[in-house]
């Protein structure tokens, strides 16, 4: 984290993410409300690649802490079923067994087309800081990866 | 027409090509759509779609990790462990470099996606990533040299002439000989075309081997109607679920309502399969050891068996790859 953000290739990164989030309006700045739950949040770094293990691209997503994963808990559970893979799986045999072909889609910049219903506040990311209003808070209008609420906003509207 | 979501990335497909068009159509009227085509990479899986089959694999990555550690000139194995293959910790043994290691079951982990055929392995040598021994390590090394020579291995979807679910349980009596719990196995067919499996070590020591398997029966049992229910949604409809198991004793368990003694101890929680039992939801069946598949789950296997249920269960090398 701390090389990151000293980091000018994964800044610029940073930058461009904030910079969407701008142009989307996903979130506003305001004061820091008294009474309600205020969100970290925290830069996830990822290397994209495809299927050789080429890096194709590289991305700074900030996500909302809206979960607490605490890895090499429950090991034994690893092999508990990934619902994704199994719906794949079985998408996979219903094609197979009617005999049809399958098809895939990727909707752009995804979650940030779903529109939240509650108050949601965020704090202010690490490093990108308003000099001038340290202490405020992101009101988000705009799901963030990672939000419990994120998945519902989109799938709301899909349908 | 079924669409599957996965956040941002959408799975679909018809047998009418003018509801697909329709849809991708109607979508790429709403949203900003980046890429249509033909599935064929997906969640790590690599996906080729032939005339009537389709295959899923993991090849290149199969190939990647072998090579990452150094073992793609190993001699192949025909199998992924010895079928004396060690169970418990290894108080005594050298110890070796822990991150290595997990790395190695790490790798492997996100080969059992398409290679069910060594998830049992991987499994009993993940339980020693806290302190790895020099033993630990000749057997994960095994796993890669094995999938050394079997890295276009993947699995098949086919037409088959039904579409019924069925599934295989079975469970390994204290398996882990550390703490004496016993796991849970079971795989899952859609027709001949395997769609799931799993392991899971059960949450309490119990009396008796029948008690073992009747508790896998029944996770067993909520997987076979999680999936006929996914598959309603798709309008396929099912008929009775049959789920097949080795041992009678917890077949009878599962049909006689009548508390006795050897039972009375069963937690309430896994006496729900009586129920589906009753209402006719799921039907269990016995099965021979020999023809019971989910045994590549529950322990290393000598060469004739772990090859002749891989084949069972559609593992196998695409021809035209």
């Amino acid at each position: 984290m701390k090389e990151a953000l000293t980091d000018d290739f994964w800044i610029e990164t940073m930058q461009e993410e904030l910079n969407q989030f701008k142009r989307s309006e996903v979130w506003t700045l305001v004061p820091r409300p008294n009474d309600i739950n205020v969100i970290g949040t925290k830069w996830i770094y990822k290397n994209k690649s495809d299927e050789n293990g080429t890096i194709t691209r590289n991305k700074a997503r900030l996500v909302a802490q809206g979960y607490t994963h605490v890895e090499g808990l429950d090991f034994d559970e690893t092999f508990a079923p990934d619902a994704r893979l199994e719906s794949i799986r079985l998408l996979l045999g219903v094609a197979g067994i009617l005999n049809f072909k399958l098809f895939q889609m990727d909707v752009k910049s995804d979650f940030l087309n779903g529109y939240l219903h509650e108050e949601v506040y965020v704090e202010q990311p690490k490093g990108f800081v308003e000099p001038n209003f340290p202490d405020h808070v992101y009101k988000m209008k705009k799901a963030l990866y990672g939000l419990k609420q994120a998945p519902g906003a989109w799938y709301e509207r899909l349908t | 027409m079924i669409a599957q979501i996965y956040v941002n990335d959408i799975v679909f497909g018809g047998m009418s090509n003018k509801m697909v068009q329709h849809f991708v159509h109607q979508m790429k009227s709403e949203f900003e759509i980046s890429l249509v085509g033909e599935l064929n990479y997906f969640l790590g899986l690599q996906v080729k779609q032939m005339e009537d089959t389709m295959f899923i694999s993991q090849s290149k990555y199969a190939k990647n990790i072998v090579k990452k550690f150094g073992l793609e000139n190993s001699s192949h194995k025909r199998t992924p462990a010895t079928t004396h293959l060690k169970l418990s910790k290894d108080e005594n043994g050298v110890a070796v470099d822990q991150s290595l290691y997990k790395s190695m079951i790490e790798s492997l982990i996100y080969l059992t996606k398409s290679r069910p055929d060594i998830t049992f392995v991987v499994g009993v040598c993940g339980r020693y990533q806290a302190e790895p021994k020099m033993t630990d390590l000749v057997q994960v090394k095994r796993i890669l040299k094995f999938i050394n020579g079997t890295t276009d291995y993947g699995i098949l979807y086919s037409h088959s002439d039904n579409s019924w679910l069925i599934g295989y349980c079975d469970a390994d009596w204290a398996g882990s000989a550390d703490d004496r719990k016993n796991t849970s196995r079971g795989c899952f067919f859609m027709g001949n075309n395997l769609v799931s499996w799993f392991g899971k070590k059960q949450n309490s020591v119990s009396l008796s081997t029948a008690e073992v398997e009747y508790i896998a029966a029944g996770s067993s049992c909520s997987q076979l109607v999680w999936m006929k229910q996914m598959l309603e949604e798709y309008d396929v409809q099912q008929g009775v679920l049959t789920l097949y198991c080795d041992n009678l004793s917890a077949i009878n368990i599962s049909k006689n309502p009548i508390q006795h003694n050897r039972t009375k101890h069963i937690d309430i929680q896994h006496h729900f399969i009586r129920d589906l039992v009753e209402d006719k939801v799921v039907t269990l069946e016995h099965v021979t050891t020999e023809e019971q598949l989910a045994d590549i789950f529950t322990k290393a296997l000598d060469v004739k068996q772990f090859e002749k249920l891989r084949r069972k269960l559609g593992i196998c090398v695409h021809e035209e790859l």
